[in-house]
């Protein structure tokens, strides 16, 4: 976990200064996919669009033997039997956990509001468990996660990628080396013109498809989408907002709905430091992203591609002048490229712009990575369980157009 | 894919027809992500920068893609070739590229040895064409191997690189077919287009018989119902000057924009993978006869006449 009791924030990157950041560009190694020396046998449980993504990344793993697949809707089952032919069909996680004999490990893929029961249920029979986020949607769920994670002794992972994204990382090494110096702002934002429906003929499965907009058991698009996002924020500042104001209204999916499909909050954190967040499902310009901004400079990391935005007094470091640079109107951005030390030598510096692998990607291998060779997990249950409070605390805060505070006990460190 | 796709569905209950184009689009936007050449991070780049060392695992759908396109790399004998990316970019085919100085003169000359390929930098992953050796530059799909058992493909040669661009807009339509198969109560009919080459009719247009489509610069109009229909042209992107002045798509034989043979090739079949292969083919085959699959049907359109030539 990324601890920053001791020494404040702000008094860390003080101390770090500026410098060095040229030998302080680390060094990936992206070039291939993972290798196992000994196979894995894995299982996914929910195969709907990002249970079918999680097995096309798995397949990149050699070594990974994906064994069975699990989905309650018979239509998701046979669209993910269609991708892994070989992996035998399950309709409930119960009857997969005692069938499969010598599996090692569960990716849970499912709504949100069925990940505790699943989780526990894989952590109890023995099996390393990544869960994708958000891990809950209820203080209850988390807190009985994070005491299902704790009494087990397999790796738990949360599923958030920017903590093993390449790109991220690298951001991550110039923030803590003091490049943007302290902070001044933070904001994210995820805008995709799409309607969220599926629709089906039977009423049942409708129902159940569309459980991201059934206030029950939904946070709602900064809930449910945000998470990852936060998860990225306290990462790069080891700050947990304390509350959220939020507002939401519906711009473009007027049809029938009480999940706003477009909203926006506002994070406080305990020393004033503030977050913008805005989701929209009615307008995809700009995408998914995140910002963080520092007295010297500004931080843009879009998943896929980062960029370094200095200020005009920012020192300056020799490495820079062969930086690969993007033009955005009047600024200009220096690309993030991970492995750029290696690509530099090659004289492959551009071709390095962007990723080998989608981002997905590369928080499984660190799961795998976890699980096979016992490196260290990337994102613990209270760190999943932390992203959750506040996703859960920003839904409600969209929900009632109101300001709602982070549970603290969710929050919780150390 | 790169290019631009159009979904019209026709039913009675609105909100469930956005939601359908919603999944639809979303399909299309995962597969355009996996299939692209042009991006690092595709499923592509993947197997280009990893089959010539080792076997690379895939999913059921690619692997069933590329057996389809293997399986008509054969009996095209050749016409159809997934491997002529590095060809196409050297022609300067590929977004943001200029042919090299290389093949334009080899087209100006009108000669091309055989073997001597020329060749760009490399799609994402594969080793540049000119760090073969002389003679054997990295393009055939008889260098693609795969494993039904494993579903693997691997890469017999190093510099190898498929580029799906000409059958992944088949391929994804017929995905989105079977989706739209799921929830077919809710849909009365559907036409699916991309990259204004293949079209896709589910069912047909209520008090009609199918879907019209007009093969453009000709009076020809085809009845399209729960079928496919690919074209495959010169026009579009060309390269060269005066005569010399060639179509996109290239004869993996003579390693040369096609020549000789059709203007226009159009294909229609059930499936929308098999259209849009087999009108490339036909193409890229120029004046060398084919033998296409009896169930697709054929019209070719020759180079200085408008009369369509119907095969069956």
């Amino acid at each position: 976990m990324d601890n920053m009791n001791e020494t404040t924030r702000r008094t860390f990157l003080r101390q770090s200064g500026g410098a060095g950041l040229l030998a302080l560009m680390p060094t990936f190694g992206l070039a291939g996919s993972l290798v196992l020396d000994s196979e894995l046998k894995v299982a996914v449980i929910g195969v709907g669009r990002q249970g079918r993504s999680i097995l096309a990344e798995l397949l990149k793993i050699d070594g990974v033997e994906i064994s069975a697949i699990c989905d309650t809707d018979e239509g998701r089952l046979a669209s993910g039997s269609r991708r892994v032919a070989d992996a035998k069909g399950y309709p409930d996680h119960v009857a997969l956990l005692e069938s499969e004999r010598g599996l090692q490990a569960v990716f849970v893929a499912t709504p949100t509001h069925l990940h505790r029961q699943i989780a526990e249920d894989a952590l109890a029979a023995g099996l390393h468990v990544y869960c994708e986020s958000p891990l809950a949607s209820t203080a209850e769920d988390c807190l009985a996660l994070l005491a299902a994670a704790g009494r087990s002794d397999r790796v738990f992972q949360t599923g958030m990628q920017g903590r093993s994204n390449p790109i991220y990382k690298l951001a991550h090494s110039f923030v803590r080396s003091g490049a943007i110096r302290d902070l001044v702002s933070l904001g994210a934002q995820y805008h995709k013109k799409t309607s969220w429906r599926t629709p089906a003929s039977d009423p049942a499965r409708e129902k159940a498809l569309n459980w991201r907009l059934d206030p029950e058991v939904s946070m709602g698009l900064v809930g449910e989408l945000g998470t990852q996002q936060f998860d990225v924020v306290h990462w790069f500042s080891g700050l947990y907002p304390i509350k959220v104001a939020g507002a939401g209204s519906i711009r473009l999916h007027d049809d029938g709905r009480e999940v706003k499909d477009t909203a926006s909050c506002m994070l406080t954190f305990e020393d004033g430091l503030q977050m913008s967040y805005e989701a929209t499902l009615a307008n995809s310009f700009g995408g998914q992203f995140e910002q963080i901004a520092g007295t010297m400079g500004t931080i843009k990391l879009a998943w896929t591609a980062g960029w370094l935005f200095k200020e005009a007094d920012a020192l300056t470091q020799g490495w820079e002048v062969y930086a690969n640079r993007q033009q955005f109107h009047n600024e200009e951005g220096i690309t993030l490229i991970a492995d750029a030390t290696q690509l530099a030598k090659q004289g492959k510096l551009k071709e390095g712009v962007g990723l080998p692998q989608p981002p997905l990607y590369y928080a499984l291998e660190d799961f795998v990575k976890s699980v096979t060779q016992g490196a260290p997990v990337v994102c613990s249950a209270e760190e999943g369980v932390r992203a959750a409070a506040v996703g859960i605390a920003a839904g409600r805060a969209v929900a009632q157009g109101a300001e709602v505070e982070v549970d603290p006990a969710l929050l919780r460190r150390g | 894919m790169g290019t631009r796709f159009e979904l019209l569905l026709s039913g009675s209950d609105e909100r469930a027809l956005n939601g359908l184009l919603d999944l639809l689009a979303l399909e299309l936007e995962e597969w355009d992500r996996r299939l692209s050449l042009f991006r690092s991070d595709s499923l592509v780049a993947h197997i280009n920068r990893r089959a010539a060392e080792r076997p690379v695992r895939l999913d059921g759908q690619t692997f069933s893609l590329l057996s389809t396109c293997l399986q008509v790399y054969r009996q095209s004998r050749g016409a159809f070739d997934v491997t002529v990316a590095p060809l196409m970019r050297a022609f300067g085919f590929h977004p943001g590229r200029k042919p090299l100085a290389l093949a334009m003169a080899a087209l100006a000359k009108d000669v091309l040895p055989h073997g001597s390929a020329p060749c760009g930098s490399a799609p994402h992953g594969s080793a540049p064409c000119g760090s073969a050796p002389h003679g054997s530059a990295p393009c055939g799909s008889d260098g693609l191997v795969l494993d039904s058992k494993a579903r693997t493909v691997a890469f017999t040669r190093p510099g190898l690189a498929i580029d799906l661009g000409a059958v992944g807009k088949g391929f994804v339509l017929d995905l989105l077919v079977e989706q739209l198969g799921e929830e077919r109560s809710l849909v009365d009919a559907a036409l699916l287009h991309g990259g204004t080459s293949t079209v896709v009719a589910v069912g047909h247009p209520r008090g009609r018989e199918g879907f019209d489509v007009l093969i453009r610069d000709t009076s020809t109009r085809l009845c399209l119902r729960d079928g496919a229909l690919s074209v495959s042209s010169r026009a579009g992107r060309t390269v060269g000057h005066g005569k010399a002045r060639r179509g996109h798509v290239i004869d993996p034989l003579s390693r040369r924009p096609a020549e000789g043979g059709p203007e226009r090739a159009v294909v229609t079949g059930r499936s929308a993978l098999l259209t849009d292969a087999w009108s490339t083919a036909l193409l890229a085959a120029g004046p060398r006869p084919l033998r296409v699959p009896p169930e697709l049907t054929c019209i070719t359109v020759p180079v200085s006449d408008r009369s369509m030539q119907w095969t069956t």
